[in-house]
């Protein structure tokens, strides 16, 4: 290779933290700008998303979109010294001092190692936080924490104290010019229930595909110097990774590489389908991932996806899945496939839409074709396809129900999956008929909201977050943008599970679930609950209201919230 | 007569002895030039040339040619076989700084490196400061990990060493290239690290065989130097033995250079090869077979009975395999990778043809095994039961004749009703021949 020769600018794997390789993400910077001056000004904002759809990017990012009196700190607490608050604290101190120093030229000292030992809040909040504060002057110290979870983990493993997040929030309530930004890319249901002070409390917005328009631009601008991608190379791209960050950036890593070794002026769909193998290949880490995250039902789902439907970039049905498996001499319950269902769409890895699903990355698809065809992993899967077919009659029925709402009610996605008690509540849910609740308030207090954003991004299609009591088409029309909710009015009483939104007006459907639960944690029984639903167009900024709203002070100990896109 | 321009055994260090590869040096170079400084992960089997290839890439004339300039560029060779269960993260960051400021030319690197060296304290805050002043010098860090599998799978090394590396490699101008004989997440030794984001930051890239336009070249580039030629004849029996692999083309030439160095006559010079290859290759392909889990020893077993089958082509479709073993497609590409099976025009080969008559000889019991056989059908009823019937008959017949340890393998694989009756007969008609 010639050192003269170009450099393949696609990043495939690493965060990306210049300007160039960076595209789309408005509405997230325009949620934490707007959020950061608004009147929840003292809330933590949480940025949350599954793996690889470039959080820490977006933090790396944040700088260039904020006021510059915002003075963004990037914290990974994977390079911190956990063990202990008198640690986190000082690494969280020299953090913040080398940051001032490197990217705001702003000298500040840092108390030694022994004086966080001996006092470690007096050190960090009394010395260090005060230095900080006569040199920031009136700006605002926005400190950007990536996967906060981190510091759960290590709580719960016996080596931080747990008090750490009450001290966090004890830091958010008494510096008014110290912000929190934090990105979680699992755990979030967890956090919210064991930190409910801070994360139940916190604004989120999630990170998921990219727009049309930004992957388009991924896909076009860097190599524009070098050749033209043409609309049918574009438009394959974009069905092979549906806008998904880092395998759109894969794809056009290897889309340039080929190029490369044979140069021409245009690339076209038939290069894109050339490159798919080595696309595996370089990518089969997260690839392999999903499939390794997954539990035996949801790996029975995926397999069975893919058997279910040959032709490709086709849907399949829950039955037809579960057919297949039955040929195969296997027994998929259907309480089970829709739970795997659920998950999966939760995870993004699958897309539901009217009862079927398909593959939201293709490339995952033409990776199980690869490497986990259904009947090579039959037998892999044989310990708990036994189990499945020792499942009584009585609890499929009872699971099947909720099968009609799979993929429309996911919860937020974390490690450990979907509970009985949320599958179940999905059943009762949908065999009542869901009292929906909404209040519309017209304001327009927040001056930040009135950027055109939501609080969930999805790669260009329609988005979706729901349930199945929830209604795409709901008779009342689509709030408008700069609205905000409050309780006490009906806003729709359908029950549907489609979502058949165009690609500009897409609906966003939000679902609160509230419950009065047994101490237990058991499903409740019928009428206990509460289903309200929102209907908005794409755009909308005040999703997250609607759920702050929603969730004070009634006796709702649960609170589910779930998005799902689809093409 | 010039010395014998062919090496193996150990790896190659001289660039201009540095054949093929250009894909993967593509690759490798352009993540390494990229905006991002990434990371790659490079796959391969034993003596596949992983380390002759980091040796290739560490060279600064090499580097230099890619737009890495040495003056900007510390490359860092660390060979892993050394970590061992005494060895922890700090040891081996101590280590790994000593290699560092051996390798650096540029003395600030070199001086900040030093700092760390003995640090007992030493943690990924610590080591985040001083990456942070070489980024601040202008510096790049590439370390070449060699044989990586000895980290993934050492229990000194937890969750918290990946998630503080990937912290480091994210942060600052530090890339990682490893190599293992397997993916790195299918080396974990444990959920917690297989489960963490260290992993993503890879590209994995798969090193196999030569292409065959590469092994000639190999072969031909060799000998420019030399007043030596092997015939035609020669050339086609080195690739019948050694396929496309890179370590056995190297010994295979060797022996033949030796031979051609006596001026044997041709068809001494053949035999010779022919004896002299099976003695180098048999610990190798013992080592392979080792390292190959129960799926991958009965595609390799149904592969070396369909070759006998079909010799002098010695070649067998994917659905000949299948119609002997029904799982075997995945496990078939997975020796592909591996450089165990080649393709050849639309069908498959083992890469050597030594190594057909080597597996049906570890599989084919002695004389004595085949006479304890009552014996050892008694003590494992509960195994035998899964062939019963009038079909698994001829099974049965031929199940004496399987050496013990694969006789629970020979059953595992002919289990499928479907496939037992085919598997049986060409045991049946092969393994008379073996010993």
């Amino acid at each position: 290779m010639d050192a003269t020769r170009p450099v393949n600018p696609y990043i495939a794997g690493s965060p990306v933290t210049g300007t160039e390789m960076f595209f789309g993400r408005e509405d997230v910077f325009s949620f934490v700008r707007r959020n950061l001056t608004g009147r929840h000004r003292d809330t933590p904002i949480v940025l949350y998303g599954q793996r690889r759809t470039g959080k820490t990017s977006v933090l790396y990012q944040m700088h260039r979109h904020l006021d510059p009196r915002y003075r963004c700190i990037f914290i990974d607490p994977h390079g911190l010294n956990l063990n202990g608050i008198e640690n986190l604290l000082w690494g969280l101190a020299t953090s913040i001092r080398r940051g001032l120093q490197r990217d705001h030229q702003l000298s500040v000292a840092v108390p030694d190692r022994a004086a966080f030992a001996a006092s470690p809040h007096t050190a960090f909040e009394t010395t260090f936080l005060d230095a900080v504060w006569s040199i920031l002057g009136q700006d605002h110290l926005v400190l950007m924490i990536d996967e906060v979870v981190r510091l759960h983990e290590e709580v719960r493993a016996g080596r931080l104290e747990r008090e750490v997040f009450d001290y966090l929030r004890h830091l958010m309530q008494h510096f008014e010019r110290l912000n929190f930004v934090f990105s979680l890319g699992s755990g979030v249901e967890e956090m919210r229930k064991d930190y409910a002070f801070l994360f139940g409390v916190a604004l989120y917005h999630r990170i998921s595909f990219l727009e049309p328009a930004a992957a388009r631009a991924l896909i076009t601008q860097p190599a524009q110097d070098c050749y033209q991608v043409m609309p049918d190379g574009v438009e394959k791209i974009l069905q092979i990774t549906s806008g998904h960050p880092y395998y759109t950036q894969l794809v056009c890593h290897c889309l340039f590489d080929r190029w490369l070794r044979a140069p021409k002026p245009q690339v076209t769909s038939a290069d894109a389908d050339a490159v798919l193998p080595e696309a595996i290949e370089l990518g089969s880490a997260n690839l392999t991932y999903v499939w390794e995250d997954s539990t035996p039902e949801e790996q029975a789902m995926m397999a069975g996806m893919a058997a279910a439907m040959p032709a490709g970039d086709s849907a399949a049905t829950a039955d037809q899945i579960r057919e297949v498996w039955h040929k195969a001499g296997v027994r998929l319950p259907a309480g089970q496939a829709a739970t795997a269902a659920r998950n999966l769409t939760a995870r993004e890895v699958v897309v539901a839409s009217n009862g079927s699903y398909s593959f939201a990355i293709y490339l995952q698809r033409l990776w199980l074709d690869k490497h986990r065809r259904l009947d090579w992993v039959k037998e892999e899967l044989e310990e708990p396809s036994r189990k499945w077919s020792e499942e009584p009659e009585q609890k499929r029925d009872r699971s099947a129900k909720a099968e009609t709402s799979a993929g429309d009610k996911p919860p937020h996605r974390q490690r450990s999956r979907v509970s009985p008690w949320a599958a179940t509540l999905a059943a009762v849910g949908a065999g009542i008929l869901a009292l929906i609740v909404v209040i519309i308030v017209l304001s327009s207090s927040n001056s930040h909201s009135t950027a055109s954003s939501n609080s969930h991004s999805t790669a260009g299609a329609p988005k979706k977050i729901g349930s199945s009591a929830a209604s795409s088409s709901a008779t009342t029309p689509a709030p408008p943008a700069q609205a905000k909710y409050t309780l006490g009015k009906t806003y729709a009483t359908t029950q549907d599970t489609s979502c058949n939104a165009g690609t500009n007006d897409a609906t966003i459907t939000v679902t609160a679930v509230h419950t009065t639960t047994s101490p237990d944690g058991t499903p409740p029984e019928n009428g206990n609950f509460m289903i309200a639903t929102v209907t908005v167009k794409e755009g909308y900024s005040g999703v997250r209201d609607v759920m702050r709203n929603l969730s004070s002070p009634t006796a709702c100990r649960h609170k589910r919230m779930a998005c799902s896109r689809k093409d | 007569m010039q010395d014998n321009p062919f090496t193996y055994g150990n790896p190659i260090s001289d660039r201009h002895r540095f054949v093929g590869r250009d894909r993967e040096v593509e690759q490798i170079f352009g993540r390494l030039r990229n905006e991002e400084f990434e990371s790659s992960s490079l796959v391969g089997d034993r003596r596949i040339g992983k380390t002759s290839l980091f040796n290739y890439l560490a060279d600064p004339r090499v580097r230099a040619q890619h737009g890495l300039l040495p003056e900007q560029y510390v490359f860092v060779y660390a060979d892993l076989q050394m970590v061992d269960e005494s060895m922890g993260p700090v040891r081996l960051w101590h280590w790994l700084l000593k290699l560092m400021r051996q390798q650096s030319v540029d003395r600030a690197v070199a001086d900040l490196a030093i700092t760390l060296e003995g640090d007992e304290r030493l943690d990924t805050f610590a080591l985040d400061e001083l990456f942070e002043q070489i980024d601040h010098e202008g510096q790049h860090v590439v370390f070449l990990l060699d044989e990586f599998e000895h980290i993934t799978s050492n229990g000194n090394f937890g969750p918290d060493f990946y998630y503080g590396l990937r912290s480091l490699v994210i942060h600052h101008q530090l890339a990682l290239v490893t190599s293992s004989r397997r993916e790195l997440i299918e080396l974990c030794h444990s959920e917690a690290i297989k489960s963490s984001p260290f992993f993503n930051i890879f590209a994995n890239i798969n090193l196999g065989l030569f292409t065959h336009a590469d092994a000639d070249r190999l072969i031909r580039q060799s000998l420019s130097r030399t007043e030596v030629q092997f015939s035609d004849r020669e050339i086609e029996e080195v690739f019948d033995l050694a396929g496309p692999h890179p370590y056995f083309l190297q010994a295979a030439c060797w022996v033949l250079y030796e031979s051609h160095r006596k001026d044997l006559g041709e068809q001494a010079r053949t035999k010779i090869l022919r004896t002299q290859f099976d003695q180098e290759a048999t610990p190798h392909f013992a080592d392979y077979w080792g390292n190959s889990d129960d799926y991958e020893k009965i595609v390799l077993t149904a592969a070396a009975l369909l070759e006998q089958k079909t010799t002098p082509e010695r070649t067998f479709s994917l659905s000949d395999l299948h119609a002997l073993f029904a799982a075997s497609e995945p496990t078939v590409k997975h020796l592909e990778k591996r450089g165990l099976l080649t393709p050849v025009s639309g069908k498959y080969r083992l890469f050597s043809s030594a190594l057909s008559p080597w597996i049906l000889y570890q599989i084919t019991a002695e004389l004595s095994e085949q006479q304890t056989f009552p014996e050892w059908w008694k003590q494992n009823q509960k195994a035998t039961e899964r062939i019963t019937g009038k079909q698994a008959e001829p099974l049965r017949r031929i199940l004496p004749k399987i050496r013990t340890n694969y006789r629970q393998l020979i059953i595992t694989w002919a289990s499928d009703p479907q496939t037992i009756g085919a598997v049986a007969s060409l045991l049946n008609s092969s393994l008379a021949f073996a010993h």
